[in-house]
């Protein structure tokens, strides 16, 4: 914005910007320094080793964290790629078809997204043991996929919408199919949108802890967020270090999506460009 | 033209091939419409079933239907008042100060840094957002613990009794912080691209002007941002009603009388909780009911708000 | 076209990779020749570090079970799969599993469970199963008492696995520091089971302590740390029951609550907190077990504290690098002291046990299997085995002249405190009548109560949250 004047209010402006986030870093400074220590009062490391990383590859009873790391990978991968299957075409549609029950379907849609999943648990529970998908991933794929579906949708249509459909039109009086004209041409051009949806999908898979805690007892299908979780059990002596070492890798990967796909997500968050000015 | 443009367009329909209009329409509706019917929708109407029976650890071998026997039980709790409230307090102080006021603030300092401070923040400030709940929970829980453990403590022995756990003493802010940093993020990143938006020329003439730097802010920037705020405060705000999962995990409504126990902790506590709820499904669907109720009341109102029917015009090609 | 393949594929990769955790009907059986073996899954909750024994005395059994089988000429082998859950989440786990068909066969857990899970048909009576196999297998020497804490509406329910204590641990060290002779210290326990040294001589002491500066204030007497989800009432209502107040009728299978030693409990948690002040607020609201254990283990920080028998294996393992010896040079343990003069000292008991699942709840017929392996595991070697590891008190008559029992010195010096023990109610409503009264004492010691307020609000929430409850 460029509107401050002198150097003094910059330097003020640096100063309170650094007090606002000293907590956030007093929060997170910790990790590093309990992964590599054997035990710390408060910031101060007593004992610098590397023990706390050869722990981690020790079985803990359930799943190893190995396991869980493959595990919460995969599934992270999966839901992504379910995510897209029904959000991608479902969107194009919503821009750009002659979809029967549009405008209601749109409206249930936004109201759907103020259904957090977490207050319908009861009933999810039920579906899920009526088909049989009690305590198993696939079934806390499907549900999240559902949650996540009507703000995908919105976020993509806003995408599609934003291409020129004279393209479409050139492809379509040329002979392409309406098919056609949805790959060759929408795909590619709202690209953005697309690999938005897929970042968000995969870190939202990522960090998903409370449906895999209530839903699947198995302690041999943990991921990665349920692995930490025992490792803070009630029974266990929770071992800092160990903690601190598993959640520094558990963060990498969102933190380094996220980061890379910042120009991208800025888009996601405007709805696609759509940013009104009142 | 247009109209020549358009024969040719229905003539070339003749030719083409593959599904077309309402059947591909349909087709490449169904897989997203039938996971949100079986998992929103057919839950959300289970959910609302579950809640007039009598389901409980105690009766699973043979449920009863009560109708409105749960709603009338809940609406004669004392405590609910109490929930209600901090619900609302919850979701209200979270909403303004952390998704409002604290990320416009943040924008607001680091324009004035925004090459190199900018850069280094921006990932710091997105840390909350990825890290997984039971990690973050932790961090806070290290953070506010009892010398010679927590880290407050520790830095801030100096100037007081490092005895007792912030969280435990002061649980709502530390609760209300903690969630808050999450929003901050979201709120910071659309804020910021909104702004961004704002062509050059509209500022430089305000400064050429002479406008203070208030002044800039109050009537150029702030319009530009009416329609973020807004949509920032409606998601939001109706997600955070319904949040508990942090909460939860830093201090499971607690300590003692409901002091941090917003309602669909409450509802889940009831349903979920084995030794606090003796699993009463029934019960706590009803409280989870009525704040599906609420939230989908308030979708519509906003629904409303943003102009709905001008966000699904009709597509172009749509008879085709 | 590609798009297509692409979604098939990822159809088959979906389907492959997020597997269902749990077997179909009849579980996995391999048919070797004519032999069938068949798996027999158990779940149990417990620490990891000392309490494995719970998986492993029935893996042990099922050898022992084949080796019968093979005798018999029967055509089935068995298997066991276990899990050792340390989340404490185990009781809903189960429950919610029952539920959908998927429990498994054998699940460990404590006594009071017995009651919702009977109810609810996810465990089967085991009369029929005892009556057939009591004579031929350790079942006939466990201790008689014990049964009666698996018993649930005339029927039994559960076979007992483990049971303990839950005593007063003091500082031998910090007592020496505040002047207390070593005949003193070590007369201390015995005056406590004759009810000559009271639960208010305790917090006197402390305060005595505190004063003196031998512990810091705060530091005179903790009580079991609650955390989040953790509360869990047993151990607090000792301090009910040594007002003489009790938590139920066993003929009636009713529970009650007496108004007096209610009263009186919350004014000695409310003493201890604000009065003397030798409780500091955070170890009830806020102390995390690791932090918990570590400060009491080291024996010179806090001078009373309430545990359980088994925490010794514990402390020796988390924070004494495997020894016992400096627990015994600084750590002494007795009976939870009477209330008053003229009651009497007590502790609580909290035996653990394993029941068999029902058709309903596990989806399996295997339920005589799961009962053999579960009598043979009830064996005075298997059971002392696991006893001196994890410190657990004894079950079996014969347990008690084992040379691997007799040989532990902290069983032998605890097993005392079993006569003065009393079990939890067998009742299914126990589990809301424990958190409701709980949140009425984490209240109370939040400072959000006094005392004749916590004792109105938790009779009145009592009665509304537990039908037929007695309030005498």
């Amino acid at each position: 914005m460029g509107v401050w004047r002198t150097s003094g209010m910059r330097l003020m402006a640096a100063i309170v910007l650094l007090l606002l986030t000293a907590p956030l870093l007093l929060l997170y400074v910790w990790l590093p320094i309990s992964a590599f220590a054997e035990r710390t009062e408060g910031l101060r490391p007593e004992g610098i080793t590397f023990e706390n990383w050869r722990r981690l590859l020790e079985p803990l009873g359930g799943a190893t964290f190995l396991e869980s790391l493959a595990r919460s990978l995969a599934f992270s991968s999966i839901y992504c790629l379910v995510l897209m299957l029904a959000v991608v075409p479902a969107a194009y549609a919503f821009s750009r078809l002659p979809l029967p029950g549009r405008r209601p379907l749109l409206a249930l849609l936004l109201m759907l997204h103020a259904f957090p999943m977490v207050s319908l648990l009861i009933g999810v529970y039920q579906t899920l043991r009526w088909l049989g998908l009690y305590d198993s991933l696939l079934g806390i794929a499907l549900i999240k996929t559902a949650s996540e579906i009507p703000l995908g949708v919105w976020v993509l249509k806003g995408f599609f919408d934003r291409i020129p459909w004279e393209l479409e039109m050139a492809a379509l009086v040329d002979g392409a199919s309406r098919w056609r004209a949805f790959t060759s041409i929408c795909l590619p051009l709202a690209r953005p949108g697309l690999l938005a949806i897929a970042i968000f999908g995969f870190v939202a898979g990522w960090n998903e802890f409370l449906l895999p805690y209530l839903l699947l007892p198995s302690t041999t299908e943990w991921t990665l967020p349920l692995y930490i979780r025992s490792l803070i059990a009630d029974f266990r002596f929770v071992d800092y270090g160990v903690l601190a070492a598993a959640s520094i890798i558990y963060v990498f990967p969102p933190l380094a999506l996220f980061a890379f796909g910042q120009g991208i997500l800025s888009q996601v968050y405007t709805l696609g460009g759509r940013v009104q000015a009142q | 033209m247009a109209s020549n443009a358009r024969s040719r367009l229905v003539n070339a329909t003749s030719r083409r091939r593959g599904l077309v209009g309402h059947h591909l329409a349909i087709l490449m509706c169904s897989p997203a419409l039938a996971l949100v019917t079986s998992f929103l929708v057919v839950p959300a109407i289970l959910t609302i079933r579950t809640s007039m029976t009598d389901m409980s650890l105690a009766t699973l071998g043979s449920v009863r239907w009560v109708g409105l026997e749960n709603y009338r039980r809940l609406l004669e709790q004392p405590e609910l008042p109490r929930i209600a409230l901090n619900t609302l307090a919850f979701a209200g102080v979270n909403l303004i100060v952390f998704n409002i006021v604290l990320p416009l603030v943040v924008i607001a300092l680091s324009a004035a840094w925004e090459e190199c401070l900018g850069r280094f923040l921006r990932p710091v400030w997105l840390l909350p957002r990825v890290t997984p709940s039971v990690v973050y929970s932790l961090l806070w829980i290290w953070l506010t613990a009892p010398a010679p453990h927590g880290t407050l403590n520790q830095l801030l022995t100096p100037l007081a009794n490092g005895q007792s756990s912030w969280l435990l003493s002061h649980p709502w802010p530390v609760v209300i912080t903690a969630d808050g940093l999450i929003g901050t993020s979201f709120a910071t990143v659309l804020f910021a691209a909104a702004i961004k938006a704002i062509p050059k020329e509209v500022l430089q003439a305000a400064q050429i002007d002479g406008a203070s730097y208030w002044q800039a802010f109050r009537h150029i920037v702030l319009p530009f941002l009416r329609w973020p705020i807004m949509f920032v405060a409606a998601y939001q705000g109706l997600s955070l009603l319904a949040s508990f999962e942090l909460i939860l995990l830093l201090t499971n409504g607690g300590p003692g009388l409901w002091q941090t126990e917003v309602w669909s902790l409450y509802g889940y506590h009831q349903a979920f909780s084995y030794y606090a709820g003796g699993l009463q499904m029934g019960y706590g669907a009803a409280i989870s009911s009525l704040l599906v109720g609420f939230g989908a009341l308030a979708s519509l109102a906003i629904l409303r708000l943003f102009r709905f029917p001008q966000l699904t015009a009709e597509p172009k090609l749509g008879a085709i | 076209m590609r798009l297509r393949a692409l979604m098939a594929l990822a159809l088959v990769v979906l389907m492959a990779a997020c597997g269902r955790g749990s077997e179909p009907a009849s579980g996995p059986s391999e048919a070797v020749g004519q032999i069938q073996t068949i798996t027999i899954t158990a779940w149990a909750g417990g620490n990891p570090q000392t309490e494995r024994g719970r998986i492993s005395m029935l893996e042990k059994a099922a050898e022992r079970l084949n080796a019968q089988l093979e005798r018999e000429g029967a055509k089935v082998r068995v298997r066991v799969e276990g899990v050792l859950d340390a989340s404490g989440d185990l009781a809903r786990k189960f429950v919610l599993a029952a539920q959908a068909g998927q429990a498994p066969d054998i699940i460990n857990s404590g006594h009071e469970d017995i009651a919702a899970w009977a109810q609810a048909g996810f465990i089967v009576p085991l009369d029929e199963y005892l009556s057939k196999y009591l004579n031929s297998t350790g079942l006939k020497d466990v201790i008689p008492n014990l049964w009666e804490a698996m018993k649930f509406r005339g029927s039994t329910w559960a076979v007992p696995q483990d049971t303990e204590a839950r005593p007063l641990y003091f500082s031998k060290l910090l007592l020496r520091r505040l002047g207390w002779s070593e005949a003193e210290i070590a007369a201390l326990p015995e005056r406590i089971r004759n009810g000559q040294f009271t639960l208010y001589d305790m917090l006197r002491t402390a305060k005595e302590a505190q004063d003196r500066g031998v512990v810091q204030t705060g530091y005179g007497y903790w009580t079991r740390p609650v955390f989040g989800d953790n509360y869990w009432g047993g151990d607090f209502y000792q301090f009910y029951a040594s007002f003489g107040g009790s938590l139920w009728e066993p003929a009636s299978g009713r529970l009650t609550v007496d108004r007096e030693a209610l009263r009186k409990f919350f004014q000695f948690h409310y003493d201890a907190i604000f009065g003397y002040r030798v409780t500091a607020r955070s170890v009830i609201g806020g102390t995390e077990w690791k932090q918990w254990h570590e400060t009491v283990s080291r024996g010179d920080q806090v001078l009373f504290w309430n545990g359980g028998v088994w925490q010794w294996a514990e402390w020796a393992q988390c924070c004494l690098g495997g020894d016992e010896k400096g627990l015994w040079e600084n750590v002494g343990f007795a009976l939870i002291p009477a209330g008053e003069p003229g009651r009497s000292p007590t502790t609580l008991s909290h035996p653990l046990a394993y029941m068999v699942t029902s058709e309903k709840a596990s989806g399996r017929r295997n339920q005589e299997l799961a009962f053999r392996l579960i009598a043979l595991a009830t064996d005075p070697d298997l059971n002392s085995e696991y006893a001196i590891q994890s410190k657990h008190l004894a079950i079996l008559r014969t347990q008690l002249d084992h040379p691997v029992y007799t040989r532990d010195r902290f069983l032998s010096a605890t097993s005392y405190m079993v006569e003065h023990a009393f079990f939890l109610p067998n009742n299914p409503d126990y589990g809301r009548f424990d958190s409701t009264l709980g949140r009425v004492l984490m209240a109370l010691a939040a400072g959000q109560l006094n005392v004749d307020q916590a004792v109105q609000r938790a009779i009145a929430d009592l009665q509304s949250a537990v039908p037929g409850l007695i309030v005498r």
